[in-house]
């Protein structure tokens, strides 16, 4: 009896000594309260550099960067989940940011706005945004129909920092990109600002708690690549922490059918967030595990 | 009994070190970066305090964008030459039309009847158009306090809108509490007037 406790004990403390479990993240909704979702298993995107005018990063840099981005999030590098982020690089000129089911990754090296058909600037952004996606979701089912992300050239200096790090004093792009292409796949920021978010009103999180507030968010939380702020040279974003894979292998688990492929499933996959925390059951099961021995241990012992 | 519990301890041991080792966490890697308050006025043609009158969606020309005008009426402007009761429109990518949502991380919300500071650019390619500098950090929401009556401006938080870039590196802008409008308001228009001698 004493080894199966010893067993017992020694199992949930090695399950809970694992990677915490994965706290939390954070999606985006529609007006209607519907999470933001692909339908597909293989989401194509297609980086345009015609307008890359930097010299720091050469045009394999910029397409290494484009596919190191895509491919954190893709089955490939996170096997628990079925999405894979296809992307390519086109010689054609660059096209417009605008809703019409091509996903577009597009550089600007002349003006940092949203440029209209007739090449002019319809909408200035920001000179503070490194680059700016844009998701466009049905809005009763939260099915995302067209993403494209916008990367500006020119108020920032942009680099591969891995490759080239005496470059630092730049941006990397592969980092910006796999937080960008978190926003791509429908997920909001790790932690929340009343100031500065975007959302109206605090979201939940994806175990329906209201989502932590950035100004007190624990290291965990600012070590996600979907927490929103980065620095020149920072490339921790590259890699996704826990919560990111969590949340990737939540939305789109390789243990569940597509909705696509599913469409009965539809509103399994559109009524509000993830089916099931893996992480977060095996917490439970280990402090069941703990609760378990120390139940046999009592029945056991005998009493002094 | 002796020799029952030994085994227990050590494995409470094990046990304790093994959760205290799951919960230790890597020091944060990331600074916060954020534009400054000296940098948020150089860069604004216009601050105002300003009432949310409404906030309309439509299509852009092309019918392939969403659009979001905010209608705002100035209350109080800093810097500027709008009148009080004068008109302001904003207009930002992203929102929900014909079935539609189209959401653009950084795009400040606003929600009509909202009292709110507002640092803002009139770009010469959009002309009578303003955009908030510094995305969303450029609006600063205002609250009043039930005990004085008086208006609190809200503190930013660490993090602004998706990878902002810090002008000037100090990433320490405004207090970290509420404080009163009146004492930003002071300070905004010595920065504007050039006698804060460099800022904070």
């Amino acid at each position: 009896m004493r080894r199966a406790q010893a067993g017992a004990l020694l199992a949930a403390a090695l399950a809970l000594a694992t990677p915490r479990p994965a706290a939390a993240f954070v999606r985006y909704v529609t007006e209607d309260n519907a999470p933001f979702f692909w339908a597909e298993t293989t989401v194509a995107i297609t980086g345009y550099p015609h307008d890359f005018n930097q010299s720091s990063m050469t045009p394999d840099q910029v397409a290494g960067a484009v596919a190191g981005a895509a491919a954190a999030w893709s089955r490939g590098q996170t096997p628990c989940t079925y999405l894979q982020l296809d992307t390519a690089m086109s010689d054609a000129p660059t096209p417009l940011a605008v809703n019409d089911a091509r996903n577009s990754l597009i550089f600007h090296g002349k003006d940092w706005c949203h440029v209209a058909a007739k090449g002019d600037c319809d909408m200035v952004y920001d000179q503070t945004a490194l680059a700016v996606t844009t998701d466009t979701a049905n809005k009763a089912t939260g099915q995302i129909l067209d993403a494209d992300v916008e990367v500006d050239l020119v108020w920032f200096h942009w680099a591969d920092v891995v490759e080239d790090p005496n470059l630092n004093a730049d941006m990397d792009l592969q980092n910006a990109l796999t937080h960008e292409f978190g926003h791509l796949i429908g997920l909001d920021h790790t932690c929340y600002d009343a100031l500065t978010s975007t959302s109206n009103g605090r979201p939940d999180d994806n175990t329906g708690a209201p989502v932590v507030d950035c100004s007190s968010a624990d290291a965990e939380v600012e070590a996600t690549t979907m927490y929103p702020s980065a620095e020149a040279g920072d490339i921790q974003k590259r890699t996704l922490a826990p919560d990111d894979q969590n949340a990737v292998c939540t939305i789109y688990s390789a243990n569940s059918p597509p909705p696509a492929l599913d469409a009965g499933c539809l509103q399994c996959a559109t009524a509000g967030g993830p089916s099931k925390d893996v992480e977060s059951l095996g917490a439970l099961a280990a402090l069941a595990a703990i609760g378990l021995a120390f139940r046999r241990r009592r029945t056991a012992a005998p009493r002094s | 009994m002796a020799s029952v519990m030994r085994p227990s301890r050590r494995l409470f041991a094990m046990v304790a070190l093994l959760l205290a080792l799951a919960f230790v966490k890597p020091a944060a890697a990331t600074l916060v970066l954020a534009l400054d308050l000296p940098t948020l006025v150089a860069r604004a043609d216009q601050i105002s305090v300003v009432d949310v009158v409404s906030v309309k969606t439509s299509w852009n020309a092309d019918h392939n964008r969403i659009l979001t005008t905010i209608d705002l009426a100035v209350v109080d402007c800093w810097k500027g030459a709008a009148a009080p009761a004068s008109h302001v429109q904003v207009v930002q990518p992203g929102g929900s039309l014909d079935g539609l949502t189209m959401r653009v991380e950084g795009m400040p919300p606003f929600s009509p009847g909202e009292r709110t500071l507002l640092f803002l650019r009139f770009p010469p390619q959009t002309p009578g158009r303003a955009i908030v500098v510094g995305m969303a950090q450029g609006k600063r929401p205002l609250r009043r306090e039930e005990a004085t009556g008086r208006w609190m401006v809200s503190a930013p938080g660490r993090a602004g809108a998706a990878f902002v870039r810090t002008t000037p590196a100090s990433a320490e802008v405004f207090k970290a509490q509420p404080r009163p409008l009146v004492d930003l308001r002071t300070e905004v228009r010595a920065l504007v007037t050039g006698a804060a001698g460099g800022g904070r």
